[in-house]
């Protein structure tokens, strides 16, 4: 089921794989202290379930959104502007974790920088963050997939759409050089061909 | 000032009740509503500029820009309703539009139709998928805003054992795709 969806053979993608970061990251979420999350994905029902219980706050992004309303060949001024304001917008109060989800993959190197830059203002010292990437042989769906957390061992990938258009396939390398100030701290391959990562400051 | 009016068990169905799951089996607007006789209605051809204070529960199909402080009631913001206003109370549904931060000291309901520009902070929130929301869902029994709004006692206590299904057990019914292999550090 996994391969016939990467290769675009089933138009309906579901994919349901183990994240073991997600879930360590999860877990380290403890009860006895406030954690702060930028969530870069849109609010969801199944994020929200496997956070409760947790002292937490999750600052919602909403980056498809935005990415929606400036495609990569629209002025990427006005999308890190926006990016900036909903990073901003509420106070200062420093983030634990941001999930990025599978969303690093529909940024250029010049996005990925200015997210990065946007985000590291909020950013604890001790802060990680979480994605999923795709390698060069991986396909996306045209606009970015719903995932959703189920409980704290997988996450369920669901696209619209076949996945038909190459991953930017951005390396351990690639994304150091983009993510100035962030190291790979920890990377695995998931069942589904993407790999999971977890950055930390260097 | 609103059309108040006795409720009967038809009438305690302002709106459907939640869909979405939640965590600790969540209070619908049919039962907080049962747990008052009254519930003070504003209707769709109605709209307050000003701060709304009371003791009763209540419905907004029309627009409100103002505070609202029912800190021992429900309030549903109905498909058509719209408010522009911080909102205290002990329950609060969405199913319209928001611009403004939701405090409760219980629960906050998202629905599918809302449309939420602002914060929201209570002890538990469920949020249906579709939902239009932009800003911070604060979670945290102890946040400062809770305790300034009710005070540390009148916030309801989560359960953190009390998950459910959705929660941190995986479901054993769950296709699983496992081929893990641990790359180089």
């Amino acid at each position: 089921m996994i391969n016939a969806s990467i290769k675009g053979l089933n138009p309906v993608t579901q994919v349901t794989v183990r994240t073991p970061l997600f879930k360590e990251r999860m877990l380290s979420l403890g009860q006895a202290q406030r954690n702060v999350i930028i969530d870069l994905g849109p609010a969801r029902s199944s994020t929200l379930a496997a956070l409760h219980g947790t002292r937490c706050r999750v600052d919602i992004i909403n980056l498809p959104e935005l990415l929606s309303h400036y495609p990569f060949d629209s002025d990427s001024d006005a999308l890190m502007q926006a990016l900036s304001q909903r990073i901003l917008l509420s106070d200062m109060e420093q983030v634990e974790l941001v999930l990025c989800w599978t969303l690093l993959n529909y940024l250029d190197p010049i996005q990925l920088q200015e997210l990065m830059f946007q985000l590291d203002k909020r950013l604890a010292p001790s802060a990680k963050i979480h994605a999923l990437i795709g390698s060069s042989s991986t396909l996306l769906p045209k606009e970015p997939s719903a995932v959703c957390a189920e409980g704290y061992e997988h996450l369920l990938i669901e696209s619209k759409e076949a996945p038909l258009y190459p991953s930017p396939g951005y390396s351990s390398g690639s994304l150091e050089k983009n993510m100035q100030g962030f190291k790979s701290e920890r990377t695995m391959l998931l069942s589904n061909g993407m790999r999971e990562y977890i950055f930390s400051r260097q | 000032m609103f059309n108040k009016r006795e409720i009967d068990s038809r009438e305690t169905r302002p709106v459907n009740p939640p869909k979405a799951q939640t965590p600790n089996s969540p209070a619908t607007p049919q039962n907080s509503l049962r747990s008052s006789s009254l519930i003070a209605v504003i209707g769709a051809s109605i709209q307050i500029d000003g701060a709304v204070k009371g003791d009763e529960d209540l419905l907004i199909q029309g627009v409100v820009k103002g505070n609202i402080e029912l800190k021992k009631n429900s309030v549903t913001i109905g498909p058509q309703g719209k408010v522009s206003a911080d909102i205290y109370a002990h329950t609060i549904f969405v199913e319209g539009s928001m611009a403004g931060h939701l405090i409760a000291s219980d629960q906050v309901v998202v629905r599918k139709s809302a449309r939420i520009k602002g914060n929201i902070t209570a002890p538990r929130i469920s949020l249906e998928d579709g939902a239009q929301f932009n800003g911070s869902i604060d979670m945290d029994p102890q946040a400062e805003t809770l305790k300034k709004a009710f005070g540390q006692r009148s916030v309801t206590p989560v359960n953190p054992h009390s998950e459910t299904s959705s929660s941190k057990a995986p479901s054993p019914n769950k296709v699983e795709n496992i081929q893990q292999t641990k790359l180089a550090e």
